[in-house]
C-alpha cells in the first residue's frame, strides 16, 4: 500500500527537501503520478557538480534547465557548489539573478579557487533585485560595481565574503556595507590583492565580525571599523593597520592577531570584553594606563610576538576579575628571541591575589623567564585551582627537570594542582 | 504500593494527567508533561481548557492512531526532560527511527497533526535517507509506488544521465529549426524579418489568449516598428521566428497566461543573459509523432519560450502597441493591465 504519496503536499516536499542535491530531487520525477511535480515546487536547490560523474555542459544544461521548469514561489536555500566541471563561470551569475528574483532567503555560491581564477561576476543587476536576501556567501567572485546602480539588501544579516575581488573599491566596499541596514554578521576573507586599500566596515548594527587578511603584500592597508554594538570580534591574520572608531560597550569575545604594531590601540575599544585572545605586537612602553578590563575572565596570549610578557603584565593588571589565563604559541613559531627580560613586578597583580583560577601553558620550553613567570604566579595566585604546563616532546630527562623545578616551587594556594602533560 | 495509595500519602506528588480521545474512540490519559510537549495539545489545555477530565477529554485528529499515539509519547517522555544531553537526544533519535517504512510515514503524518516539529524532522529526514542513492524502481519497491507513468517509465531516469530523452528530443528539434532559420536569415533582408516579426507578436499573443490564429490579419501591424536594440540582437530575432512556427502548428493552449504574467519579468531578465549567451538556445518545430505526455511538456516549454518572447518585445514595443496587456513599470515589474480579453482591433 502506498502510504508515502499519502501525505500531504508540504510533508513530501520536507522530505524531498532532506535530500542532499536537486540532482536527487529532480530524479523523483520518474517515480509516479504523484511526484512527477513535486519536485518542482522544492524551495531548497542545491547544485554541486565537485562529485558528480557528468560533463560540463550537462551540468550546465541541467541547472539552465531545473531553474527554468522550477516553480517554487520563494526559495529557501539554494547553493551552488562549482568546481572544475562548470563550464562557464559566467552562467553563475545568470543564476544568481535568477534565484534572487524568485525570493531567495539563503544563497550560497561557493566556487572552487583552485579551478578558477577569480573571474566569475556577480552582476549589478544581482543587488536590487535581492529583497528577500537573509543569508549570502559568496566565494571567489567579482562584485560588479556601477556608479550608477544601486545597492540594496534590506534584510540581509549574514554576509560572508571569500576571496572576492571589488573592483569598485573602497567606495563600493562602502556602499555595500551601508546598504545592509539589518546586518548582524558579517565574514571577510582578503586572499588576493581585491583592489580595496581601506577597507570600511562602517555597520550600526553589526554584531558578529571576522576579518582574515593574508596578503602577501604589505601595501599600507588600513581596516577601519565603526561597529558599536558589535559583540563578538575577530580579526585573522591581519597585515595592514587596523583602527577602530567608537567603543564596544557590548563586546564579549575578541580575538585579534596582528602583525602590524601600530594596531594594538584598538584595545582601547573593547575593554568591556569577556573572552580575550591576542597575538599582536607591542611597542615596549606605549601601554597607557587608565584601561581596564573590568569584565575580562578568560585571557589567551600568544607568546610569538616580541614583548608578550610586558603585554600579560599589564593586562593582568588591568583586569581585576581574570579568572583563566592561557599562554600558547602558534604553530611553526619557536621561542622568541631575544627572550623577554622578567623584571619583577613591585605590584603583585589584584587579579592573582583575588580571582585567577586556572593557568595554562603550552609548549613550554623551561628557559629562564619562562620558569621565573610560572614560579611568579604560583608564588602569588592565592586562588589558583589547576596549573597545567604542557611541553613539546623532548628528552624524558630535560622534562623530569622541568617538572622537579616547579613542582618544589612554592605555591600559595593550598589547593592549586599542578599538572603536567 | 498502588497509584492511588501513593496519591493520598503524598498529595503533592500526584502527577495530572491529560485526557485524549483517539479516532477510533478510545481514550487514555497521559501524563500532563508528555502530552504538553505537543504543541497541539498544549495549545487545546491551554486555550480552551480540555482534557482535564475523561468527559472534556481532547479529541485527536484522525491521522493519529493509538499505536502512533503511543510511539509519539514514547518520542515526549524521552525528550522532554531537560537534563539529556545532545548526544543522549542523538542516539536515542537514531533508535528512535529504525522502523519500516509503513510506519515512518504513519508517524510523519501523525506527528505532523500534532504539529510536533522536530519529530516531523526526524521522520522526514530518515524516508529522505531511504530515498537517497536509490534507483526509482528501488523506491517504487520499498513504498509500493504504482508505476503509472508510463512513456516516462521507459525513458532513462534522470538519476543515470543527465541528459534525459525528452530533453534531448527537444535539443534535436530545436536544432533542426535552428539551421532552417539560418538559411532563411541568409536569403531575407533586415526589414522583411522585420515584418514578419511583427505578424508573429500578434499570434503569439493571440496564443496567449488561447485563440486560433488562423489567417490572423496583419495588416494593423503592418507600420514599422523602430530600429531597438533588441532587434539587432540576432538571438532575438531567432525567437521570433520560433514564436511564428509554434503558431503554424496550430496549437491551442490549455492554460491561460494569467498566472504565468507574473513570471514574465523573471523570464524576462533571465533571457537576458542567457540569449545573448547560450549557442544552445535553438528552437524548433514541434513533432507531431510525439506521444502525448511528452506533448504536454514540450508545450510547457514551448510556452514558456512565447511567454519569455513576448516579454522582451513588450518591453521594447511599449505602449506605440496595442493590445498592451503588460504593462512595465520603471522599475522593471511587469503588470497585467486588464483582462486577456481587452484587445483592440
Amino acid at each position: 500500500m502506498d502510504r508515502i504519496s499519502q501525505l500531504p503536499d508540504h510533508l513530501l516536499l520536507k522530505i524531498l527537501s532532506f535530500l542532499p542535491t536537486t540532482k536527487e530531487v529532480v530524479a523523483t520525477m520518474v517515480l509516479s503520478k504523484r511526484w512527477q511535480f513535486l519536485w518542482t515546487l522544492v524551495p531548497r536547490l542545491v547544485y554541486d557538480d565537485i562529485h558528480q560523474n557528468t560533463t560540463k555542459e550537462t551540468f550546465s544544461k541541467f541547472v539552465d534547465r531545473s531553474l527554468l521548469l522550477h516553480e517554487a514561489p520563494v526559495l529557501d536555500y539554494v547553493r551552488f557548489k562549482l568546481g572544475e566541471k562548470s563550464s562557464d563561470v559566467d552562467d553563475i551569475g545568470v543564476w544568481a539573478r535568477t534565484v534572487a528574483r524568485r525570493h531567495v532567503r539563503e544563497l550560497f555560491i561557493e566556487i572552487d579557487r583552485s579551478s578558477f581564477p577569480t573571474t566569475a561576476i556577480l552582476p549589478k543587476s544581482f543587488y536590487t533585485v535581492s529583497g528577500m536576501l537573509v543569508t549570502l556567501k559568496l566565494n571567489n567572485m567579482v562584485l560588479a560595481d556601477d556608479v550608477s546602480s544601486p545597492v540594496s539588501f534590506p534584510s540581509l544579516k549574514k554576509l560572508s565574503l571569500d576571496n572576492i575581488k571589488y573592483p569598485g573599491g573602497d567606495k563600493y566596499v562602502n556602499r555595500l556595507l551601508s546598504n545592509c541596514p539589518l546586518l548582524e554578521d558579517l565574514h571577510v576573507d582578503r586572499w588576493t590583492d581585491d583592489n580595496v586599500t581601506v577597507f570600511n566596515v562602517r555597520v550600526p548594527s553589526l554584531k558578529i565580525l571576522y576579518m582574515r587578511d593574508i596578503k602577501d603584500s604589505y601595501g599600507g592597508e588600513m581596516l577601519v571599523i565603526d561597529a558599536p554594538s558589535l559583540e563578538t570580534f575577530t580579526i585573522d591574520d591581519s597585515s595592514g593597520v587596523c583602527v577602530v572608531k567608537n567603543q564596544m560597550p557590548n563586546i564579549v569575545t575578541a580575538d585579534f592577531d596582528f602583525f602590524d604594531s601600530r594596531s594594538w590601540k584598538i584595545l582601547s575599544s573593547i575593554t568591556q570584553v569577556k573572552d580575550l585572545c591576542l597575538c599582536l605586537s607591542f611597542p615596549r612602553n606605549a601601554y597607557p594606563n587608565g584601561w581596564v578590563f573590568h569584565r575580562l575572565v578568560n585571557f589567551k596570549l600568544c607568546r610569538c610576538k616580541p614583548l608578550w610578557l610586558n603585554l600579560l603584565m599589564c593586562v593582568l593588571r588591568d583586569s581585576p576579575k581574570l579568572r583563566t589565563l592561557k599562554l600558547y604559541q602558534k604553530q611553526g613559531y619557536q621561542a622568541h628571541q631575544p627572550n623577554p627580560i622578567w623584571s619583577e613586578l613591585s605590584l603583585v597583580p589584584e587579579c592573582l591575589l583575588t580571582s585567577l583560577e586556572t593557568l595554562e601553558w603550552t609548549n613550554y620550553e623551561g628557559t629562564k623567564e619562562e620558569k621565573e613567570v610560572v614560579e611568579f604566579i604560583l608564588r602569588n595566585g592565592r586562588c589558583l585551582k589547576k596549573v597545567t604546563i604542557s611541553s613539546k616532546p623532548t628528552d624524558s630527562d630535560k622534562k623530569l627537570e622541568m617538572i622537579k623545578e616547579l613542582a618544589l616551587s612554592f605555591r600559595r594556594s593550598p589547593v592549586c594542582q599542578l599538572v603536567f602533560d | 504500593m498502588s497509584e492511588s495509595d501513593m496519591a493520598i500519602i503524598k498529595p503533592d506528588m500526584m502527577k495530572s494527567y491529560i485526557w485524549l480521545e483517539t479516532s477510533d474512540g478510545s481514550i487514555q490519559q497521559v501524563e500532563q508533561e508528555v502530552a504538553m510537549f505537543c504543541p497541539m495539545i498544549c495549545h487545546q489545555v491551554l486555550q480552551k481548557g480540555a482534557g482535564s477530565s475523561k468527559n472534556s477529554a481532547i479529541s485527536l485528529p484522525h491521522k493519529v492512531n493509538p499505536p502512533m499515539l503511543s510511539l509519539i509519547f514514547d518520542y515526549c517522555r524521552f525528550h522532554q526532560l531537560p537534563g539529556r544531553s545532545n548526544k543522549e537526544r542523538k542516539v536515542y533519535d537514531e533508535k528512535f527511527m529504525r522502523m519500516d517504512t509503513k510506519r515512518l510515514c504513519e508517524l510523519t503524518s501523525a506527528a505532523d497533526s500534532l504539529q510536533l516539529k522536530p519529530l516531523v524532522d526526524l521522520t522526514s529526514r530518515a524516508l529522505a535517507r531511504i530515498i537517497e542513492g536509490k534507483s526509482p524502481e528501488e523506491i517504487r519497491e520499498i513504498f509500493h509506488l504504482p508505476d503509472d507513468l508510463t512513456e516516462e517509465e521507459k525513458l532513462e531516469p534522470l538519476k543515470n544521465t543527465m541528459d534525459d530523452p525528452r530533453i534531448r528530443l527537444l535539443n534535436r528539434l530545436y536544432a533542426k529549426k535552428r539551421k532552417e532559420l539560418k538559411e532563411r536569415a541568409k536569403l531575407k533582408s533586415i526589414e522583411v524579418e522585420e515584418r514578419v516579426d511583427e505578424r508573429s507578436v500578434d499570434d503569439l499573443l493571440s496564443f496567449i489568449n488561447g485563440r486560433d490564429h488562423k489567417g490572423v490579419n496583419t495588416s494593423k501591424s503592418k507600420k514599422k516598428n523602430k530600429k531597438r536594440k533588441e532587434h539587432k540582437n540576432g538571438t532575438c530575432k531567432v525567437f521570433n521566428k520560433d514564436s511564428h512556427n509554434l503558431h503554424s502548428k496550430q496549437r491551442s493552449v490549455e492554460e491561460t497566461s494569467s498566472s504565468s504574467l507574473g513570471r514574465v519579468s523573471n523570464l524576462h531578465s533571465m533571457e537576458d543573459d542567457i540569449f545573448s549567451k547560450k549557442a544552445e538556445f535553438e528552437d524548433g518545430y514541434i513533432d507531431d509523432e510525439i506521444d502525448p505526455a511528452l506533448k504536454e511538456m514540450l508545450d510547457r516549454e514551448v510556452e514558456e519560450f512565447a511567454r519569455r518572447l513576448n516579454s522582451s518585445w513588450v518591453l521594447s514595443v511599449g505602449q506605440e502597441r496595442q493590445p498592451v496587456h503588460f504593462s512595465i513599470n520603471g522599475n522593471g515589474d511587469t503588470r497585467r493591465l486588464t483582462g486577456p480579453a481587452a484587445r483592440h482591433k
